[in-house]
């Protein structure tokens, strides 16, 4: 595989997500067709109805679902590379039901005393704080992927009895819209929400795609990476703190999809293998068309009725683990 | 790249669309304690966001919503509760559940008002491009504050003014023949598999207070969101008590094993046939509601033989 | 033959077993004196409303939390005997989300669904999942394939039930209630159902007792010893299913006991199973009886649910045994 092929792949990857997201801008339950955005775009007055609904309501819930997507694709594959375990996502190892919590509680006891653009925040807190208990319990001589899992296993646990405690004792009305988010839903997505997630993604997700290099090196080995002059202690750190400021945004703006960053890597390593410097820009663009596509089928297939995105990803994403595990025994 | 050309040349197109956005309709201001906004004098077509409260409510007054938010069933026709079966609901279009409502379904309908709670308030600003949203205080104050303010929405006050007349005349009417209505006490519960809770729904607990009815001591200071321990059913035991159930599934069953124990059976309201067991699901939190209860109490407290503990 | 120092493990732990009974009929939503507890239980009177709480409302309770306890417990040590897995729990094995989602698609599937159905449907449910995981965990006692399997196929199910619950809308309160279980609710009938599965599986444990203490040489040398490995496994495995489905249609999701309670018998009784297999749904049974105490006081009078309880007590002791086992 040559440099030439994975340009290639890179260039139709993103051509083909573009496509999705303007086939996603014609479908919904407002009828829409393709030659109203040609009106549009001619701007003869026209029906200021579906001019609104383009701007304000399709587009800002696409763009919140390529980013988000993005952000959880790309903390995934940072984990794994980190943990060399290519089941250790976010949502498996407690860090998205950390953030959950954290959101969860200001969602439901605080309601008021949060603003929704700090959500972000209170999840990246929890998703810290169960990120630093899981690697401090896990670790043995650098981060053994095995117990992280595990431990990541039982912290979840956990943390889904409290999150129990408060939709059983919360408040019938908060318990429910806070119910539809965590289970991963756009409905609410608006350019307040794009922003943010965008802005997390450029303190985040750049600065990873720009640390390609360290990764390749630190995936021959610690001994070979510090070798070649990888502070791989600091390395690992910042990297782990990175992946947690992804993820923890897109728990705090579209809630828990734990399978976006399993599958999008997986498939992504399926394409390139380990070359860091494609395996990440391809998994975020994977990422980003999953969630989108969970998303628009969620949302047009039996409207106006919405399924949460993170539903049909996990009604997706599930069975496909679960043929994994099968196959490799999911240890490695 | 391409998404983000498209994003500020729809940016663009949008600033344009909104500027020519005018209203021809005559139009006038309205005030509660969720805002002032501009809302249209005769409104055409209205979408309400939740069916057990507005979308009943707006039936009652005479005022058929577009669109109503509502319990979808898969095989069957969905369900208003507290409307289907009492009015014609076939001209309602379906648009979601009231916590996810589909705001492009409800901008297909190009309606002139849209009607919510005070829980709709964080999709308030997205329903907005698409005609005012009202938030009704349902939970804040009683039925007969909020379906005022919907019938003045809606141009129905005269249709106001007979219910809220048909209601007051039946308090009267108890309040002559049960001069001594403090000294029966009644709790409204509902109870379930493994608790229950003091909650009265469709106006119940509103008529319980109109008609001055008195209550247990264990009953104050007691919350509708808390379940109780079955443990502790006892401690609510009065003259009557009303128990609701829902027809859609066969709750019945539910209990059935723990209406049949010593615990259940030595209830004084029990013992004495004085507890009433409701459908839940026949009133909304409307006018329609407290006249319905208001009858079922009258004639099952006000209009036959009472027992009290007191005596 | 058990020594003297055995025996009195038993005898203490059956006194531990008393002793909670006797708390959980004390302790409750309602105040109650030891006098009343021993009256009720001595000198019953029909008339006297204390009395009926202790009768109806808590030695019920009391009775379910036992079964449930035990049938973990003994499906806890069946399963960490036979995959060789430390860490290998009931609770794991993806059941509760199963249960949920027969319950809310065979009521919407099959014609004329009531209430009545549930425990049947969420039997079915429990046991259907943990087939699945069984069977895609594979023969080798990786620890990681076990539970993984698990949570993904608890995340595929409770994907479905939440999907399913959009589409039909149908009593959601009502149904919600039911999909998180309760010790509280009312199933003697249940219970009285589900005994033949218990027996049956008690009986598989009893005659395993020999193949599960020459399985922990390995498998190799079990079967050079004579052990039939195919059927031994298959029986145990179908014991655990069992106990599982039983306890998920009796209490819902009660997360941890089946993990914790065949390690503390071990603790105490070493790694025998010919002691391993009574000790062990003893203990689970004080185990869940304790923490269904600590569920309804600790909030009084409101009760927590006992999985809530057992999840948050529990899950650090299957941390602290991942560190300690797995490397």
């Amino acid at each position: 595989m040559s440099g030439r092929y994975n340009r290639l792949l890179l260039g139709f990857s993103a051509l083909a997500l573009t496509g999705l997201a303007v086939f996603a801008l014609t479908l919904g339950s407002y009828p829409l067709r393709m030659a109203d955005l040609a009106l549009l775009a001619a701007d003869d007055g026209g029906d200021t109805m579906a001019a609104s609904i383009l701007a304000d309501i399709r587009l800002p819930r696409i763009l919140l679902a390529v980013l988000c997507g993005m952000a959880m694709a790309l903390s995934g594959v940072v984990l794994q590379t980190l943990t060399r375990n290519p089941l250790a996502a976010p949502g498996l190892v407690g860090v998205e039901a950390g953030a959950g919590l954290t959101v969860l509680v200001a969602m439901i006891l605080w309601p008021t005393g949060l603003p929704v653009v700090f959500y972000p925040l209170a999840a990246l807190l929890g998703g810290v704080a169960v990120a630093l208990v899981i690697a401090g319990l896990a670790w043995r001589q650098g981060i053994s992927a095995l117990r992280l899992l595990l431990v990541g296993v039982g912290m979840t646990a956990i943390l889904a009895a409290f999150s129990d405690l408060l939709i059983t004792y919360g408040r019938i009305e908060r318990v429910e819209s806070a119910l539809l988010w965590l289970s991963g839903s756009l409905h609410r997505a608006d350019w307040s929400q794009v922003r943010s997630q965008a802005l997390w993604l450029l303190a985040a997700g750049v600065p990873v795609l720009l640390l390609y290099r360290q990764f390749n090196l630190f995936q021959l080995g610690e001994a070979v990476a510090g070798s070649r002059g990888l502070d791989t202690w600091r390395f690992q750190i910042v990297a782990l703190f990175f992946s947690v400021m992804l993820t923890a945004s897109a728990v705090a703006n579209v809630g828990t999809m734990s399978f976006v960053g399993l599958l999008a890597p997986h498939a992504a390593r399926l394409l390139v293998g380990e070359r860091q410097g494609v395996l990440l820009p391809l998994a975020a663009m994977i990422g980003a068309g999953i969630v989108l596509l969970g998303d628009t089928v969620g949302r047009t297939a039996v409207a106006p009725l919405q399924i949460p995105a993170g539903m049909v990803v996990a009604i997706i994403g599930a069975p496909y683990v679960l043929f994994l595990l099968s196959r490799k025994g999911g240890t490695t | 790249m391409t998404i983000r050309a498209g994003l500020i040349f729809l940016f663009a197109t949008f600033g344009l669309c909104h500027a020519a956005l005018a209203e021809d309709a005559p139009t006038r201001m309205f005030t509660n304690n969720f805002g002032t906004l501009e809302v249209p004098v005769n409104p055409r077509c209205v979408v309400s966001l939740h069916d057990f409260s507005v979308t009943s409510q707006l039936l009652e007054l005479g005022v058929t919503p577009c669109g109503s938010a509502g319990r979808k069933r898969l095989w069957a026709d969905t369900l208003y509760r507290g409307s289907s079966g009492r009015y014609d609901t076939s001209a309602i279009r379906y648009i979601g559940t009231h916590q996810a409502p589909d705001i492009e379904t409800i901008a297909a309908l190009k309606p002139d008002l849209i009607l919510g709670l005070s829980y709709h308030e964080p999709l308030r600003d997205k329903l907005s491009l698409v005609a005012p949203v009202v938030l009704l205080p349902v939970r804040e104050k009683d039925i007969r504050s909020y379906a005022a303010e919907l019938a003045d929405l809606t141009n129905r006050r005269a249709r106001f003014e007979e219910l809220a007349n048909e209601y007051d005349t039946l308090v009267e009417g108890f309040r002559r023949r049960v001069p001594d209505a403090a000294k029966i006490t009644i709790t409204p519960m509902e109870i379930y598999r493994d608790s229950f809770r003091i909650i009265g729904r469709g106006g119940i607990e509103q008529v319980i207070a109109d008609f001055g009815l008195g209550h247990v001591p264990a009953v104050e200071g007691s919350s509708q969101d808390i379940p109780y321990s079955l443990e502790r059913l006892s401690d609510f035991d009065s003259d009557f008590i009303i128990d609701t159930y829902e027809a859609s599934l066969d709750e019945e069953a539910e209990t059935r094993v723990f209406r049949t124990t010593r615990q259940w059976q030595s209830l004084f309201a029990v013992r004495n046939r004085q507890f009433l067991y409701l459908n839940r699901s026949r009133y909304g939190e409307t006018l329609g509601g407290l006249i319905g209860s208001a009858t079922l109490l009258f004639s099952h407290i006000g209009e036959r033989e009472v027992l009290r503990q007191a005596d | 033959m058990p020594d003297p120092l055995r025996l009195s493990g038993f005898v203490l732990i059956a006194g531990v077993l008393i002793l909670a009974a006797l708390l959980h009929l004390r302790f409750g939503a309602s105040p109650l004196g030891w006098h009343v507890v021993w009256q009720a239980l001595t000198a019953w009177s029909p008339d006297d409303a204390a009395h009926n709480i202790v009768t109806e409302m808590r030695l019920p309770r009391l009775y379910s939390a036992m079964a449930v306890g035990a049938a973990l417990g003994l499906a806890g040590a069946l399963m960490q005997g036979v995959t060789g897995n430390p860490l290998a729990d009931p609770g794991l094995l993806g059941v509760n989300s199963g249960a949920a989602f027969f319950v809310v698609a065979g009521l919407l599937v099959l014609p004329g669904g009531t209430l009545a159905m549930v425990p049947w449907l969420a039997f079915a449910g429990a046991i259907t999942a943990a087939a699945v995981v069984i069977l895609n965990s594979g023969s080798t006692a990786a620890p990681a394939r076990l539970i993984l399997s698990g949570v993904m196929v608890g995340a595929l199910f409770s994907a479905l039930t939440t999907s399913i619950l959009l589409l039909d809308q149908q009593g959601l309160e009502t149904l919600r209630r039911w999909l998180v279980g309760s010790l509280a609710f009312e199933t003697s009938g249940m219970r009285r159902m589900v005994l033949p599965f218990l027996a049956l599986a008690a009986g598989i444990a009893i005659l395993n007792i020999p193949g599960l203490n020459l399985y922990r040489l390995g498998e190799q040398s079990a079967g050079l010893m004579g052990l039939n490995v195919r059927r031994f496994r298959l029986t145990s495995l179908l014991a655990v299913v069992l106990l599982a489905g039983s306890s998920v249609a009796i209490a819902g999701p009660i997360g941890f006991v089946g993990l914790v309670a065949p390690h503390l018998a071990r603790l105490v009784f070493g790694p025998d199973f010919r002691l391993l297999v009574p000790a062990s749904p003893l203990i689970g049974a004080v185990l869940l009886v304790l923490g269904d105490i600590v569920a309804r006081v600790v909030v009084r009078p409101l009760e927590l649910n006992t999985g809530i309880v057992t999840a948050i007590i529990g899950a650090p002791v299957f941390i602290f045994l991942v560190l300690q086992r797995v490397k």
